[in-house]
């Protein structure tokens, strides 16, 4: 065989593989989702979008849908999901830093949580979005939670002492400041709060804008009622993953995914936002607004002590909502940790 | 009592066309000559089509033929309401089917996304995920309207917001049937488009309120099984003493084998596949798939029609997930991974028959 042969024999073999694109190998991982609608849901919609980019990142994703978030949490923590979809509340347990994102009055805006989100996208932030066998793989906006009244003349939160408010049942820090006002728990889970508020049951009911016109909140609300605009917490979807079975490289591309997806998911959640009518908000006063902030940074440091809340995430929160708004009380003190 | 039945092939009213005349000759002596030429076209147009054109269509086995005449018949019927009554009853069903065209290709790009990921080939998927949204956008916007139509039909009957209306035959029962399902796949397409067609999230609710207003068993327990799907999809949404919604469905699916009218087993299998329930998913297609087709409502075989088409739809994603492929030709009712036919001995069974 000529020389000129061989080498363009050689050339064929070597070169060929590089030329021709090739369907990279895939690894077949499990993403259990929780959404409310199922498979029809908005979060679901939103990994769909995952499902897609992850397959650059050699990850072939099954996506499971569960409509039972406490079904799905147990799943993924029995090791049936590599992956999972969840609630920041339902998250805390497995990585306390991320979960402490919705921790009470922490976020007061998704301004703030575009700053979380973009700053826990960055390399190094794996640090503190592991947590022994679990690792968070993006943090995607769900809504702001706001509390619903039966009475808008009680828009004060002194004026809550007594009052029935339905608290979801694994909601410590709900429970927490429930308490702290004095308002009388009536304990509820995601299926049962809002038939709870529509007939008179309770007083109010704490839920994302977005549960507004799915639920017919507008029923427990009635002529007297409002939702008070100024957001207990603000909600966020999360993934969490098993650590080992997945690689640094992805647990990254997946976190910068998530950051680069966070005005897109947000436009959907305010598209869902806009069924609250703009007379059914209640607003409240500047001044009332600044005792909420006190009220819920002491409810805060409570369940930091108690070991709800993850202290280093609320420093991280603090830092963020200062560098959005300077002028919050809160910045000029010379306090860590809340 | 107006029926939506077979109706008779010829007419036996020789002298219409003459009363045509005489009304145009009568609307041509007044000052609005043509307004009042374009009215009488409009309401015989309109009353043809609900009392010809819908019943001949709904004989028809062919989703495909009824999705573009609502398509292509949709703006020329409803621009008939410039001219005289807003044709709102005749528009359900115009809007409703249109819808099934982009329902199609939403699905059609479902299946090409699915495919893309098996390639490994992340830009097609992507590529493939907006279309469908493009076309679920579209879908969620013509059934959005048929709600808006079913509900302005009926408003005038409405003295309370809960109220049921006034309906009157099996038309009107049937508009009001099709004009809320339609409102709730409105929903569902809305959210899989990131809610750009700006559907009111009440919708649901609502439909579930509304389905109250007709017989659960004249209609193939299609009522009931859409109440329960709705309850399943938003937790919460249940009304107290609500029993458990699968039981419901589950009720709801010999009604629609009976009646030969299996609408209910679209309702079914899309609430488990929402679900997550695979199994009950394959046992709903499964059990579809068993039904004689002899036993198929002659007067109602559009509608069952379309539901063969989302049940189908449905097998063909599950399909596509696990080989690659939509459901082969004439396999509806089964799975790839099937128990193999016959009795196959195993190994040293088979050492044991050669030697």
């Amino acid at each position: 065989m000529k020389p000129i042969i061989l080498l363009l024999t050689f050339l064929v073999m070597c070169v060929s593989p590089i030329l021709i694109p090739q369907a990279q190998a895939s690894e077949r991982r499990t993403l259990c989702i929780f959404d409310p609608g199922g498979r029809n849901g908005d979060a679901f919609g939103i990994m769909i979008g995952l499902q897609n980019a992850a397959v650059a990142w050699g990850i072939d994703f099954d996506l499971v849908p569960y409509t039972d978030e406490a079904v799905a949490a147990a799943d993924f923590a029995a090791g049936k999901c590599d992956a999972a979809l969840l609630t920041g509340l339902r998250t805390r347990g497995f990585v306390p830093f991320a979960g402490t994102i919705e921790a009470i009055g922490a976020v007061p805006s998704n301004d703030v949580l575009a700053s979380v989100v973009s700053s826990l996208a960055k390399p190094g932030a794996e640090k503190l979005l592991t947590n022994g066998k679990y690792q968070v793989a993006g943090i995607f906006p769900a809504g702001q939670v706001y509390l619903h009244v039966a009475d808008r003349s009680v828009d004060t939160v002194g004026e809550l002492s007594g009052r029935r408010i339905a608290v979801l049942d694994f909601d410590d820090a709900a429970k927490t400041l429930a308490k702290h006002v004095g308002a009388s728990i009536v304990p509820a889970d995601i299926s049962t709060f809002a038939t709870q508020f529509n007939n008179g049951g309770v007083f109010a009911v704490y839920a994302p804008a977005t549960a507004f016109a799915p639920l017919e909140l507008a029923k427990g609300i009635g002529k007297k009622g409002g939702v008070i605009r100024f957001p207990l917490a603000t909600l966020t979807f999360q993934i969490v993953a098993q650590t080992d079975r997945f690689s640094a490289a992805f647990f990254q591309s997946a976190r910068e995914y998530s950051a680069s997806q966070f005005k897109s998911v947000l436009g959907i959640v305010r598209r869902a936002e806009t069924a609250i009518p703009t007379a059914t908000w209640i607003n409240i006063p500047e001044p009332d607004q600044q005792g909420y902030d006190r009220m819920f940074r002491e409810v805060r440091l409570q369940l930091r002590d108690k070991g709800t809340y993850d202290k280093r995430c609320l420093t991280m929160l603090r830092k963020l909502r200062c560098k959005a708004d300077s002028k919050r009380a809160e910045c000029a003190q010379n306090s860590t940790g809340e | 009592m107006r029926t939506v039945s077979a109706a008779p092939r010829t007419t036996t009213a020789p002298n219409c066309g003459a009363f045509i005349v005489l009304f145009a000759l009568v609307g041509m002596t007044t000052t609005n000559c043509k307004g009042t030429l374009y009215g009488i076209t409009g309401d015989l147009l309109v009353g043809y089509t609900s009392d010809h054109l819908l019943p001949f269509a709904l004989e028809s086995d062919d989703p495909d033929r009824a999705c573009h005449l609502g398509v292509g018949l949709g703006n020329f019927i409803n621009s008939f309401e410039r001219v005289t009554d807003s044709p709102d009853k005749t528009a359900v069903f115009v809007f409703s089917t249109a819808a099934v065209c982009a329902e199609d290709q939403a699905n059609e790009q479902e299946l090409r996304r699915i495919r893309a990921l098996r390639a490994g080939n992340a830009e097609d998927a992507n590529d493939a995920r907006f279309a469908a949204q493009h076309r679920h956008l579209l879908a969620a916007k013509r059934q959005l309207e048929a709600y808006t139509r079913m509900t302005m039909a009926f408003a005038q009957d409405k003295e309370e917001t809960n109220a049921c209306p006034t309906l009157e035959d099996e038309f009107d029962q049937l508009v009001f049937l099709l004009g809320n399902l339609a409102g709730v796949q409105a929903v569902q397409h809305d959210r899989k488009g990131e809610g750009l067609a700006g559907v009111p999230m009440d919708i649901p609710r609502r439909v579930s309120d509304a389905l109250n207003c007709i017989d659960n068993d004249e209609w193939w327990g299609v009522p009931k099984a859409l109440q329960a799907a709705i309850w399943l999809s938003i937790p919460g949404s249940a009304p107290e003493g609500t029993g458990d919604p699968w039981v419901q469905l589950d009720n709801a699916l010999p009604m629609g084998e009976s009646a030969g009218v299996r609408l209910v087993f679209a309702v079914d299998a899309q609430a488990a596949l929402a679900a997550g329930n695979t199994d009950r998913v394959r046992t709903t297609i499964r059990r579809f798939a068993e039904l004689d087709p002899g036993r198929v409502s002659q007067q109602w075989r559009l509608l069952d029609a379309m539901a063969q088409t989302q049940v189908r739809s449905i097998s063909d994603l599950l399909w596509t997930e696990a080989t690659g492929h939509r459901t082969p030709l004439g396999a509806l009712g089964t799975f790839w991974d099937d128990p193999a036919d016959g009795n196959p001995l195993d190994l040293e069974s088979l050492d044991d028959l050669i030697h």
